[in-house]
């Protein structure tokens, strides 16, 4: 039974092109004998092995053979390939199966190497087709399921899926072999070009159920619809088989004959083989000795061409270097794996000490960032320090020339009240010596309203030292009830002096409006005192600024009012408000007035510390300090208090 | 001789009546007090040509 495998190959070209189509094999030679050593002629060496394949592989074999050298010596790989198969295919069929494995294998790498996935899969079905020709389904079945083609159905597939099915059948796997068999089957029926073995194995699989009536019509129509010898030789053999089990010897031994005849002439081995031992077995049991004996010479000869004890050793050689080959390649494979994990690994670690790298880069580089920072941010510290300092020496310096006027007067009177006293006093001896005592009663009283007047001005001149002291000091100052009209007429009068001083042409109207009813309020005296003074001076210098520009027609006012705010629900008591008439503050700057060393004054003459410190002063005071400004016209600075 | 003094000091009055107590008396000179430029302004031009000399503060209040 074993040889009916013969006729599955037919795929690829054979399908459409029929070695029965002797025009287009004459064309082929044709086109041989007038092509040059090229590429070209590779192909058709090829194409014409493949049709003379199922009819004549010794043909075959004659034509794929020269195919192979010319594309060998033309490393033409493609070409090889083809032929490669081509002789491969004839050797399986002439039953060489060693042999052919060799050469499929060999065909193996080729494909491999040109990385053609199409070549690959037809490559894994010839190799499965040796081992299915060899009897071993199981291998073959191996190949065939590693092929993508067989999921699909398609002309050149459903061969494929009926060689699944004829292995399964072999492997008396009946089931499985039905579900692909019928698949083909209901393919093929609707098909223009059919292929009788699936007809064949139809009917095997009724046979094998013992249905013989419905095996017979099987093997009938493929035999009616084969395309080429070694199919009809096949339905033949199977005939043959049926008739002898079922009994009726003359139409088996019909059969038998019939595809002896024909298998002799076209060199298909395993065919005769199986013919011939039916043959004899029908022979043996009529005992007809004579021809038992002839056609088991027959099947001798032909065994003996198959499977030679040397060919089979081959094949299971063959078979063990295929394994160590596929061995070989699950290990490359697995090596390429690791290699690549190592690899995949290697650039993980690689690119995380990166990271790290890079991320202890950084944090030192912050580190060091931080630290300079801390120090720039030290040095700033104490250069602002040092500057709000020197606003205050600055500020004390315009108060020098103003306390310098200040404390003139006081000691002035001072000095001249005693002189005058010493004088009164000698008088008040004359007088004492004349006895005119009304006369000195009344020195006595000038002499002590001028006591009286020394002292006022000598604590007069006490006080403004105090006051200069305290201004002078850090602000350490305490609060305390403080009367803010005199605080502000102070002020007033100490800044007006100061600048009178440096400039002595410069004069100002000042205007004064001060809220008798405003009682004490509890303040740091030299703080609010230094705000305003520095409010003064900044009004002094916009009213100079503006004079310098106008001339004579300009009077210079600066007006400082203080207010008693009754209205309950506001959270300010005290009002103070300083107003001149100066060059005023551009509005682009208004938002800026207050921010540390911000200035309009030109380099070297303002620290731009003035407004800064008096909002930080008046803020501690919880109260509120703004401007009001018409750019030209004048500044009003207003304070609020609570 | 009337002399007018201009001084912002209200104290100069009275160091003045006190200094010159005795011209005073003996009517050598004759003193007229003013608090302010204004004040001295406004009283020169209420008598006019009294004073032969007029002593003023120069840094003064207006």
């Amino acid at each position: 039974m074993k040889c009916i495998t013969l006729t599955l190959y037919f795929f690829l070209i054979i399908i459409s092109v029929l070695p029965q189509n002797v025009q287009y094999v004459d064309s082929l030679k044709k086109a041989l004998s007038q092509s040059d050593e090229d590429t070209n002629k590779v192909k058709l060496y090829a194409n014409l092995s493949w049709e003379y394949q199922w009819s004549y592989p010794d043909s075959a074999l004659a034509y794929s053979l020269p195919g192979l050298q010319l594309a060998k010596k033309l490393h033409f790989e493609d070409g090889e390939f083809d032929n490669l198969t081509s002789l491969g295919m004839s050797l399986t069929l002439k039953g060489n199966y060693s042999k052919a494995l060799e050469t499929q294998l060999k065909a193996t790498k080729i494909a491999e190497r040109l990385n053609d996935h199409e070549r690959v899969e037809d490559n894994l079905w010839f190799i499965g087709g040796v081992y299915q020709y060899s009897g071993d389904y199981r291998k073959a079945l191996h190949y065939f399921n590693k092929m993508n083609r067989k999921n699909i159905l398609s002309e050149n597939s459903k061969i494929l899926l009926g060689m699944i099915g004829q292995c399964y059948f072999y492997l008396n796997n009946l089931d499985s072999a039905m579900f692909y068999i019928k698949k083909v089957y209901d393919y093929d029926v609707r098909s223009s070009s059919h292929w009788s073995p699936v007809y064949y194995y139809m009917a095997a699989i009724y046979d094998k159920k013992g249905s013989f009536l419905p095996a017979l019509d099987y093997y009938r129509e493929g035999i009616k619809l084969s395309v080429n010898k070694a199919d009809s030789i096949d339905g033949y053999i199977w005939m043959a088989t049926v008739f002898k089990n079922i009994g009726t010897e003359d139409s088996a031994v019909y059969y038998s004959k019939k595809a002896i005849t024909e298998a002799l002439s076209a060199s298909f081995p395993s065919t005769v083989l199986e013919a011939s031992k039916l043959l004899v077995d029908i022979y043996k049991s009529k005992h007809f000795t004579d021809s038992a004996f002839r056609y088991q010479e027959l099947m001798l000869a032909a065994k003996d061409s198959l499977f030679s004890e040397e060919k089979v050793k081959q094949l299971q050689n063959i078979s063990f270097n295929e394994q160590l080959r596929q061995q070989e390649i699950q290990q490359t494979e697995e090596q390429y794996k690791n290699r690549i994990k190592t690899y995949v690994l290697l650039g993980g670690i690689t690119v995380l000490l990166l990271l790290a790298g890079i991320l202890y880069r950084n944090n030192r580089q912050k580190q060091k960032a931080k630290a300079k920072i801390e120090k720039a941010y030290q040095v700033l510290k104490t250069t602002q320090a040092q500057l709000i300092q020197s606003e205050k020496m600055a500020s004390f310096g315009e108060l020098t020339a103003g306390i310098a006027h200040e404390i003139q007067n006081p000691l002035n009177f001072v000095n001249n009240f005693s002189e005058v006293n010493t004088e009164l006093l000698q008088e008040m001896k004359q007088e004492i010596g004349k006895g005119n005592l009304n006369e000195v009663e009344s020195i006595a009283n000038d002499v002590i309203d001028n006591e009286q007047k020394i002292n006022h001005h000598g604590k007069r001149a006490d006080a403004i030292v105090k006051g200069m002291l305290q201004h002078s000091r850090s602000s350490t100052g305490q609060k305390e009830p403080t009367d803010i009209n005199a605080l502000a007429d102070e002020y007033l009068r100490l800044a007006y002096h100061g600048l009178r001083a440096k400039d002595n042409s410069f004069n100002a109207t000042m205007k004064t409006d001060l809220d008798q009813t405003i009682e004490k309020i509890n303040i740091v005296p030299q703080d609010i005192g230094r705000v305003l003074l520095n409010l003064y001076t900044n009004a002094f210098y916009a009213v100079n600024e503006k004079k310098k520009r106008q001339g004579e027609d300009y009077q210079p006012t600066i007006s400082v009012s203080t207010k008693k705010i009754n209205d309950k629900s506001d959270s300010y008591r005290i009002q103070i408000k300083v107003k001149d008439n100066g060059t005023g503050i551009p509005q682009k700057v208004m938002d800026k007035i207050f921010q540390p060393f911000f200035t309009t004054k030109p380099t070297g003459q303002g620290t731009g510390l003035g407004l800064s410190l008096s909002y930080d002063i008046i803020k501690a005071h919880g109260g509120e300090i703004k401007a009001e400004t018409q750019d030209g016209q004048g500044a009003e600075f207003i304070i609020l208090l609570p | 001789m009337k002399i007018l003094a201009v001084d912002d000091e209200r104290d100069v009055q009275h160091l003045f009546e006190q200094r010159f107590r005795k011209e005073i008396k003996n009517g050598e000179v004759e003193f007229v007090f003013a608090n302010s430029g204004n004040e001295a302004m406004s009283y020169l031009s209420d008598h006019t040509r009294e004073e032969t000399l007029v002593l003023s503060d120069i840094k003064c209040q207006v």
